[in-house]
């Protein structure tokens, strides 16, 4: 009974305990948060890579490599796992705006087959949709988010997305303009040019080969977000004979992009591809080109290896913080054994054993850890779910960005809170704190009743 | 006369003295080791200090026995053994027949919890219980939660009670920084007799207090005792109290040098209560203090 009573009371008379709580529940404040935002970032982030760049791409190691070949299409599709082909071209170009130049990357695709292939579909924007992203809808205040919301149905902007009609005009040309090449465009390219759809953009590319095709003008007649801040910003789609004629490679591609199955999978469809290509499947001509066949993850190893990376040494960090928080604990009791000493003999004399005063204190540090992980696992949970308000409170009072979405390729603050990696954090933190509390409560409990007791 | 409820036979207590010659590592050895109370006079690092030297005593069921003695005389050591605080070095303290030196560590504070009471000279009250939970104290110690929450009620009307037989009934929500010396060691003589001990053990009740607050305290001890069933052994060098005990057992340079008995209840009887005269009369030429008292455990 005494032990209960007794560790309720030192607890709750001691500020010093209330000092080693909050120590400890920030830390696990931090052990829940940051491991969270760096989950939740992980996951958004292989989501957004295997959105824009299907599971598997075929490419050739030159240029405009790969003939236009429905055989090699049909060849393709009919691999084990794969559920869906789409051809492509690429090829780098640079802008002109008015007295600026910068580059972009100009991609051909046929958007009926690609929507099969990744999320591109998904990526196509609304009319009203592009109107707040372009008015930078998300970082406003209520009062002016209000205020767009208004305007946007003013204009009466369509909140869905006519997807068949954006493709129609990107393969067929804009009736409006016809005969111009048409194009669609990421979101921060449009801000960052003040342009809308209807606008033409003037590109120039050149090749290989040291031909170099200047100035061709392409209609902007929708745009697209994919949440990468470099697609949205850098990333130009046509269709394939737009560019083809642009670039001028007629019947050739660049690769194909393949959906399989099940993504963890890419790997093995890889190498049935490449056992295909060897043995001559896609065809003679194929055989002997030097073609890359590369899954998704291959493709964005550095970036995914150093998302994986940062994650490891943020938990070590965190997990870090929490062994000096729970240190707090330890020194936190030291203290009380050394000016309770007198009590400890007391609680002797009056027939308490040495384990009773040991269970007093690994009581004491288990019960500091528990209020300081459960105020930790709160409020961490708490702040993982309202991270975005938070962070856009501190944007309208400070001005400043705490998650620039320039700097992450994210919009918004991802979080993801992992349970299994908290229970873990969980039974580690009260184990360190018992733990912590053990070496003051042995020396308490070796102390002889005596020693305390004898002297004022 | 019945069984002796305490007996002490040829007892020894050697301190731990640090030999001068000690090397710094057998120093820290020594240190940290005597710090946990074991190896105390293991040779190498420290010499024996003998405190209590072949000490033979034997306290009678339901008496009131008063140790006196010079400072230093090892009065506190003899109690401290009695009540198991310390272990000897040898010789043996029997407790109604069972020895106390070799218990186990659970029987012995069941003992402890049960039978034997302790008022020490720093009241040594816990500062951040209430007076009344202070009293409470063993209680929570012998009991379970749940049997404690069974009892509260009865434990405590009985600390109430106790509270208010030394005069705090009015107190009890108060804590020891609120209370003065004199009730604070009011409170631990309540806390001493909760359970209802057999034995109570006071190293110098009053050493603390003035003169009209050790008396207060005196009466109270004496008031409080439950008649035959308690036994009393009292450590003082407080005249007045040994006057007033059953028997008085002298102890010098770590040795039991004399015994006074009953005359000294009966001289009080005869002269009154007038406590001046009471130190000069009643006090036997054999147990009269040294000068050097009041500067207890010094
Ligand atoms: N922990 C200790 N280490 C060494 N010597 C001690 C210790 N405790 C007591 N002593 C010595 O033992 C002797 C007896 O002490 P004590 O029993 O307190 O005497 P009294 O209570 O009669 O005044 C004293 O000389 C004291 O210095
Ligand atoms: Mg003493």
């Amino acid at each position: 009974m005494y032990k209960l009573f007794l560790t309720l009371r030192y607890l709750t008379r001691r500020p010093l305990s209330l000092v080693a709580i909050v120590a400890l529940s920030f830390s696990v404040w931090a052990l829940v948060i940051a491991p969270s935002v760096m989950n939740g970032f992980q996951t958004e982030f292989h989501k957004r890579v295997r959105g824009t760049l299907s599971d598997v791409t075929f490419y050739g190691n030159r240029p405009f490599d790969l003939p236009e070949d429905p055989a090699v299409a049909r060849a393709l599709a009919a691999l084990p796992g794969v559920t869906a082909v789409a051809p492509y071209i690429e090829n780098p170009a640079l802008d002109r705006h008015l007295r600026k130049i910068d580059y972009c990357f100009v991609r051909g695709i046929d958007p009926r087959l690609e929507e099969k292939v990744s999320s591109f579909a998904d990526y196509l924007l609304s009319d009203r949709e592009m109107f707040l992203a372009v008015n930078d809808y998300d970082r406003h205040s209520p009062e002016r988010k209000a205020d767009l919301d208004k305007m946007a149905d003013t204009y009466e902007l369509s909140r869905t997305v006519d997807r068949e009609a954006i493709y129609k005009k990107l393969v067929d040309g804009d009736p409006e303009d016809p005969g111009t090449p048409t194009c669609l465009v990421g979101v921060y390219y449009m801000i960052a040019w003040s342009l809308q759809v209807g606008d033409k953009i003037s590109l120039t590319t050149a090749r290989e080969t040291g031909e170099v095709h200047q100035d061709h003008s392409f209609r902007i007649v929708g745009a697209f977000r994919t949440g990468f801040s470099e697609n949205d910003r850098r990333q130009v789609i046509t269709s394939i004979p737009s560019l083809q004629g642009f670039v001028n490679v007629p019947g050739r591609i660049s690769g194909y992009s393949l959906r399989v199955e099940d993504y963890t999978r890419a790997k093995d469809t890889r190498t049935e591809l490449e056992a295909a290509l060897s043995r001559g499947d896609l065809g003679r001509e194929l055989m002997r080109k030097p073609l890359i066949a590369q899954t998704w993850d291959e493709r964005n190893r550095t970036l995914l290896q150093a998302v994986a990376m940062e994650k490891l040494l943020i938990r070590i960090i965190t997990f870090l913080i929490v062994v000096a928080a729970t240190a707090s604990i330890f020194l936190v009791l030291f203290m009380a054994v050394h000016t309770k000493v007198r009590e400890l003999g007391i609680l002797r004399a009056v027939g308490g054993t040495r384990l009773g005063v040991l269970s007093l204190f690994v009581g004491q540090g288990f019960a500091i850890a528990l209020t300081g992980m459960a105020l930790g696992l709160g409020l961490g949970i708490l702040s993982s779910i309202y991270i975005n308000e938070a962070a856009d409170l501190i944007h309208r009072y400070t001005g400043w960005h705490p998650f620039p979405p320039e700097v992450y390729y994210l919009d918004r603050i991802p979080t993801r809170i992992d349970v299994q990696e908290n229970v873990v954090n969980f039974v580690v933190t009260l184990t360190l704190g018992s733990v912590a509390a053990l070496v003051p409560g042995v020396l308490a409990a070796l102390r002889p009743p005596l020693k305390s007791i004898r002297y004022e | 006369m019945s069984e002796p409820i305490v007996r002490v036979r040829a007892l020894s207590k050697n301190y731990p003295r640090q030999r001068v010659d000690a090397s710094p590592w057998a120093r820290l050895i020594g240190r940290v080791w005597g710090w946990t109370g074991a190896l105390d006079d293991w040779r190498p690092l420290n010499e024996g200090l003998p405190v209590l030297k072949d000490v033979e005593l034997d306290v009678r069921d339901g008496e009131i026995l008063a140790i006196i003695g010079p400072s230093g005389a090892g009065k506190s050591t003899l109690l401290h053994l009695i009540g198991a605080l310390d272990r000897p070095n040898h010789g043996t303290i029997l407790y109604r027949g069972e020895d106390v030196t070799l218990m186990s560590p659970g029987r012995l504070a069941q003992w402890r919890n049960e039978r034997v009471g302790f008022v020490f000279q720093f009241y040594h009250l816990f500062p951040d219980l209430t007076a009344e939970e202070n009293v409470l104290v063993p209680a929570m110690v012998a009991y379970s939660v749940s049997a404690y929450a069974a009892k509260r009620a009865d434990l405590r009307a009985r600390a109430q009670h106790l509270l208010d037989r030394v005069g705090l009934g009015d107190r009890r929500h108060h804590h020891p920084n609120q209370l003065s010396g004199g009730e604070q060691q009011r409170v631990a003589i309540a806390r001493a007799l909760l359970l209802k001990p057999a034995l109570l053990l006071c190293d110098e009740p009053t050493g603390n207090l003035d003169r009209k607050t050790g008396e207060q305290i005196l009466d109270l001890l004496w008031e409080l005792k439950e008649s035959d069933q308690q036994t009393y052994i009292v450590v003082t060098h407080d005249d007045r109290l040994a006057a007033r005990a059953d028997r008085v057992v002298r102890m010098e340079d770590g040795r039991v040098v004399g015994e006074e008995t009953a005359p000294v209840r009966a001289v009080i009887a005869a002269k009154g209560e007038d406590a001046e005269q009471t130190q000069v009369a009643s006090v036997p030429p054999g147990v009269r203090p040294p000068p050097d008292h009041g500067n207890a455990g010094a």
